[in-house]
């Protein structure tokens, strides 16, 4: 692969495409998947299917990505991890490291904080890679051309409806509801793709 | 093959990845940080767990033949020179000694890691073993030695190599003037330390 188009994303991203109160778009996420090239590691991979395994049987996420089992990635880093659940994001951070080192690495997509400031303190080298989901999304439109305005427009709304609903789409709670706003206008104030 | 062939290949290996891990490091590691960082690798590659075993030991997960690789290497010669400890303190005793390289090492080094890069760009276990070294010795090699096993002992996906540890009680002892270190260093973030001292309390498999 030449190209930078590899995209390591933590479960956050996953589960809010996938969980009924939150974006519930399973077809959404199949679309995103297709369009890059996902790498899910193990520790994340049970962490998606534990909350949502029959839409992850239905859509079949394991064809839709590399499934990155041929390593132990969370075992790198496991020790930083605050505890055993959380270590997804630490595996994350390996595969992303990885495909940084192959010079393919696109996006490392992370919402947790703590894990965001460790990385960037830690690793400065992977800092121009981190994105947040919904950034993540927004670019996809608005630099690589790859979602329409539509689309992401679908999305930010769906976000913004589930967090007043209670929803925590992306580790976002109410406090977070001015963000996706001013993401939603940054959207719809740019030209059309 | 014979099983003399793949032995002596295998030492190799191992006496090439400690140079590569030392080289990584800055010329400069104690045998406890070796060990350690060697035991992530072996647990993240499949290649790389072939070459030791690993056992719960004195200070937490051990390997014999590491430790004879790195007080004897046999095919990467003058590469290292092994510094046992020179005084009777628990940090030195804890250590373990140092390696430290050699000018030939140095070069060794070099030759090593440029291979290894270029072999990386068409081998998948090549790209995944430097980036994982690229990845954790900076990052491990910033640690103190209790700052390595408290992180190592308290972490719930290693306690079985830690049940053994003599040194347990020493570091869960001092957990918050450790945590507070690891803060200052920048190794945790300041909102990560409630987190690791629970961790700490709940660490009840090494006691």
């Amino acid at each position: 692969m030449s190209q930078r188009e590899s995209v390591v994303g933590d479960s956050s991203f996953y589960i809010a495409f996938l969980s009924e109160n939150e974006i519930n778009d399973g077809d959404f996420l199949v679309q995103i998947l297709r369009k890059y090239h996902f790498i899910i590691g193990r520790v994340v991979y049970e962490e998606v299917s534990r909350k949502n395994k029959g839409i992850v049987e239905r859509i079949r996420l394991r064809g839709l990505v590399e499934f990155a089992d041929e390593y132990d990635y969370a075992a790198l880093l496991s020790i930083i991890g605050d505890k055993v659940f959380e270590k997804g994001e630490y595996e994350s951070v390996a595969i992303a490291y990885t495909k940084y080192v192959e010079g393919t690495l696109h996006s490392l997509i992370m919402d947790d904080r703590k894990a965001r400031k460790w990385v960037e303190r830690n690793f400065s080298e992977l800092k121009r890679f981190l994105r947040y989901s919904l950034r993540f999304l927004v670019n996809a439109y608005k630099v690589d051309g790859k979602l329409t305005k539509e689309e992401v427009l679908h999305v930010l709304r769906r976000v913004i409806k589930s967090i007043e609903n209670d929803g925590r789409p992306f580790n976002l709670s109410k406090d977070g509801l001015n963000l996706v706003q001013q993401l939603l206008e940054e959207v719809e104030k740019s030209g059309e793709n | 093959m014979s099983q003399e062939f793949g032995n002596e290949k295998e030492l190799k290996t191992i006496e090439y990845l400690i140079l590569l891990i030392l080289g990584k490091a800055g010329g400069r590691v104690s045998a406890l940080h070796l060990q350690k960082i060697f035991f992530f690798l072996w647990k993240f590659h499949p290649e790389v767990r072939w070459l030791v075993e690993f056992v719960p030991h004195l200070k937490g997960p051990f390997s014999d033949d590491l430790d004879d690789a790195i007080k004897n290497p046999i095919y990467v010669v003058d590469c290292w020179k092994y510094v046992p400890p020179k005084s009777k303190s628990k940090a030195e005793k804890a250590m373990g000694g140092y390696l430290v390289m050699t000018r030939k090492g140095e070069e060794t080094y070099k030759k090593l890691a440029e291979g290894l890069r270029r072999k990386a760009q068409e081998d998948k276990d090549a790209l995944a073993l430097l980036s994982a070294v690229e990845l954790i010795v900076p990052l491990y090699t910033r640690l103190s030695w209790d700052e390595l096993l408290f992180l190592l002992y308290t972490d719930e996906t290693n306690k079985e190599y830690s049940i053994k540890s003599e040194l347990s009680h020493d570091v869960l002892k001092n957990a918050e003037n450790i945590v507070n270190r690891l803060v200052k260093k920048g190794i945790i973030t300041e909102d990560m330390k409630p987190a690791l001292l629970q961790r700490a309390k709940r660490a009840r498999w090494i006691l």
